[in-house]
């Protein structure tokens, strides 16, 4: 029998100025990354509520990518500066959830660095298959998404 | 109750572009088994003029409340469908748009998968356009006239290209004259074109025009508002000359008792406490220093008024505060000379022949304190003149810039020097780091000076020098160099002016690390501020020459002639936070992370309150209320809490 290979399932956020124009010009420039990576556009980083981070994990998320403009690039000024601090906040307590660090990145792609964008990505996706599948239930205990959404 | 949602999908095939990849026909039956889905359609290209038709003949036949599309880029193509939603009686955000070409069929190679994150993806915009709700487009009323603080070059520049029938353009200088920092300058760089001939025409246009309202020897002690409804009070200091009468004959001016060092003059010359800025000024109209007057120190002095023919004098006048009302609000603040006395190491000293550029400038203008004669303070001829590059500049122990302009102004003095022969026989020599002069017309200065004989000795840092004044001499000792000279001039840093920072703090500007105020973008948005309606020109913003104040002038007035019609309403952001009364405690939070400084308090009700004109709807402030008390619209939790259920 063929074991058949975990496919990490990966939700990037990506600012609507920078990040989402980096993944527009991967795919001008047909640039391959994997499928599991799927994106979520919001206005800035800064709106990426740590809250959304945990909600994509607890909703099935073995991986949460932040995607912000450049340092001195946002279009809001300073939303990317906001996300780094929430991201710096963040980081260290998925320990407690039991949740391996790596899960969570933050990076810089500007809307004309499709390169960077798949990288990003396919590095992504290589460190969350080796971790493995994130089994929320085991590290937290039975929460149900519903009781946010609600 | 809410009425149940009637939605339909549209999948784009984009030619093979995206069905070479994704299956949209499989996905097309998945979707229509969805609950409340009434259409899941394809069609070839969605953005052609058949495409957009189909989707508002469906809309129409189905009786759609909200649609998403399976197409393109948000970049490409969501004001195209935002608009076929309109034109089809829905309200242009009642839908969304999956980008499954350029995230998805054009970075996968294996179909099933492309054809698995397709579907995802617009599983994920089906839950989440269902908490779209519809805005609407808001205007409001504008005041389409323009304060302009600052009488320098790009303030006049930016007051005549906006002032009009329609649009008055008041513009606040706080010295008695207009024309700044140039006013000062024999002559500009690189052709020696005299400085006066060339600006004061401009001056005096300013002067005459009836749209501008010219506030000289006035300050602006308070600015309210936000773009479009800006107020502003300005005092209009006592000049003690009434300018109706008053011709510009100079009666007054000998009589006066007083003299104190001349500012116009960078403290080289004196002048009366009854003056004028600089000879020739614009408006030539001198005012009385209340500081320095006798009468306001309590002497009976009348000699001002007694020698006025005109009886321009009048001691009873009284500062004058007044409010204005205008839509938007330009800086030119300028620039000042940095002081080389900070320097230690050079035992810089203001009374000695160690002058600053901007003195130097004085000291060889027609209208300076010696005349435009090239003395030393004991009335001689120098017979060798130093020039020092970068003093207080590119060093991080000072200011780590180069100001663009001083190694061109130092040329300049040079050939003005020579050209007008104003120390015949004088040895001119250059201590400088990198000659960088940028503008055209300066290489060919710079070759003809090297001809001339003028010396130019490259040195590793100026800001080393060390000066040494001894029997009339300079003694300059620098690591590499040792020299002597009759008279030393030093091309000092332009650093922000000070006493534009109480302003800048007003209208909540932010500054870089050096105190320039920082526009919205270096390169693509350099007039702009973040703080909107709120435009920076000029040295304000970072050093610049006559040419480019005089641009930043003309950019402002574009931007705000674009912005602001006179007449018209002004547009705003249709997607902006705002916040729930109910649920705000008033902790002010967000207050401090908005950039923009949208967020108001209102102490009456004890809440925070977002003025959605100043708003652009980033969301970081909806992600900091400790009480979920903000909405962005469009981007609220629970709808991307519910694209991101949708999504796993």
């Amino acid at each position: 029998m063929t074991e058949t290979r975990f496919e990490p399932n990966i939700v990037a956020f990506v600012c609507n100025w920078c990040s989402y124009g980096g993944a527009d010009i991967a795919g001008s420039m047909r640039l391959k990354y994997p499928s599991n990576v799927k994106l979520i556009r919001v206005m800035c980083s800064g709106r990426v509520d740590p809250e959304f981070i945990m909600e994509a994990f607890r909703n099935g998320a073995d991986g949460v990518m932040v995607l912000a403009c450049h340092p001195k690039d946002c279009h809001y000024i300073e939303g990317n500066y906001k996300a780094l601090k929430r991201y710096n906040m963040l980081k260290p307590l998925l320990d407690q959830f039991n949740i391996e660090q790596d899960r969570l990145c933050l990076d810089w792609v500007s809307a004309s660095e499709g390169e960077k964008f798949a990288r990003v990505s396919r590095e992504m996706n290589e460190r969350i298959t080796k971790l493995g599948p994130l089994n929320w239930e085991k590290a937290i205990g039975p929460v149900r998404s519903t009781e946010v959404l609600s | 109750m809410k009425e149940k949602e009637r939605l339909g999908f549209f999948l784009c095939e984009c030619s093979k572009n995206i069905s070479g990849t994704v299956d949209v026909h499989k996905i097309k039956d998945e979707l229509r088994k969805l609950p409340d889905v009434v259409t899941a359609e394809v069609t070839n290209l969605y953005c052609s003029a058949d495409g957009k038709a189909e989707i508002i003949e469906s809309i129409k036949k189905n009786k759609l409340t909200k649609i998403v599309i399976g197409g393109c880029s948000v970049k490409q193509h969501e004001h195209t469908f935002m608009k076929v939603l309109e034109e089809a009686g829905l309200n242009p955000y009642f839908m969304q748009l999956v980008n499954i070409r350029e995230h998805v069929a054009w970075v996968t190679d294996d179909k099933d998968k492309a054809t698995a994150k397709a579907s995802a993806l617009l599983k994920a915009a089906y839950h989440r356009v269902q908490f779209h709700e519809a805005f609407e487009k808001k205007e409001i009323d504008a005041n389409a006239d323009v304060l302009v603080i600052g009488g320098g070059l790009s303030g006049c520049e930016a007051a005549l290209n906006l002032a009009s029938e329609e649009r008055k353009v008041y513009l606040v200088e706080t010295h008695p004259s207009l024309g700044g920092q140039a006013t000062k300058y024999e002559s500009s760089f690189p052709s020696l074109e005299c400085c006066s001939c060339m600006i004061l025409p401009k001056l005096q246009e300013v002067v005459e025009n009836p749209h501008i309202e010219l506030l000289t020897y006035s300050d602006v002690e308070e600015v309210v508002g936000f773009f479009g409804n800006f107020e502003a009070t300005i005092n209009k200091k006592a000049k003690y000359v009434v300018p109706d009468k008053c011709i510009g004959c100079n009666e007054c001016l000998a009589p006066c008792p007083v003299e104190v060092p001349n500012e116009y003059d960078d403290f080289l010359g004196k002048r009366k406490a009854i003056h004028f800025q600089v000879t020739g000024a614009t408006p030539y109209l001198p005012v009385i220093d209340k500081e320095t007057c006798l009468r306001f120190k309590g002497e009976d002095c009348t000699k001002c008024r007694d020698a006025c023919l005109f009886e321009a004098i009048n001691y009873d006048d009284e500062d004058e505060k007044s409010t204005i009302s205008v839509g938007s609000v330009v800086l030119a603040t300028g620039f000042e000379s940095f002081d080389p006395a900070l320097i230690p190491n050079m035992h810089y000293t203001p009374d000695t022949d160690v002058y600053t550029a901007l003195q130097f400038e004085r000291l060889i203008s027609n209208t300076g304190p010696t005349s435009g004669k090239l003395l030393k303070r004991d009335g001689t001829k120098p017979k060798s003149l130093v020039m020092v590059h970068c003093v207080g500049s590119r060093d991080k122990r000072y200011k780590n810039y180069c100001s663009n302009i001083c190694c061109s102004v130092l040329l300049k003095m040079s050939s003005q020097i020579l050209e007008e022969k104003l120390a015949e026989g004088i040895q001119i020599t250059h201590l400088y780091r990198d000659m960088t002069i940028g503008s055209t017309g300066m290489e060919n200065m710079y070759e003809k000076l090297k001809q001339e004989g003028v010396g130019f000795i490259r040195v590793a840092n100026p800001n080393d020098i060390n000066f040494n004044s001894q029997n009339g001499q300079i003694h300059l000792t620098l690591p590499e160099k040792n020299l002597t000279a009759d008279m030393v001039v030093l091309a000092t840093a332009m650093v922000p002016n000070k006493k534009a920072e109480k302003l800048i703090d007003m209208l909540m500007l932010s500054k870089d690390e050096e105190g320039f105020v920082m526009p919205t973008h270096r390169k693509i948005d350099a007039v702009s501020t973040p703080i909107e309606g709120v435009i920076v020109i000029g040295s304000a913003s970072y050093p610049k020459d006559i040419t480019h104040s005089i641009i930043d002038g003309s950019a402002a007035a574009g931007k705000i002639a674009f912005e602001l019609k006179p007449g018209k309403k002004l547009e705003i952001e249709t997607l902006v936070s705002f916040i729930d009364e109910e649920i705000c405690s008033g902790c002010k939070t967000c207050i401090s992370i908005c950039p923009y400084k949208a967020i108001g308090y209102d102490s009456e009700k004890g809440l925070s309150v977002i003025n959605e004109i100043l708003c652009r709807g980033c969301g970081s402030c909806v992600v900091a209320c400790p009480s979920n008390a903000i909405t962005a619209r469009l981007f609220e939790d629970n709808t991307i809490l519910a694209e991101l259920g949708g999504l796993l």
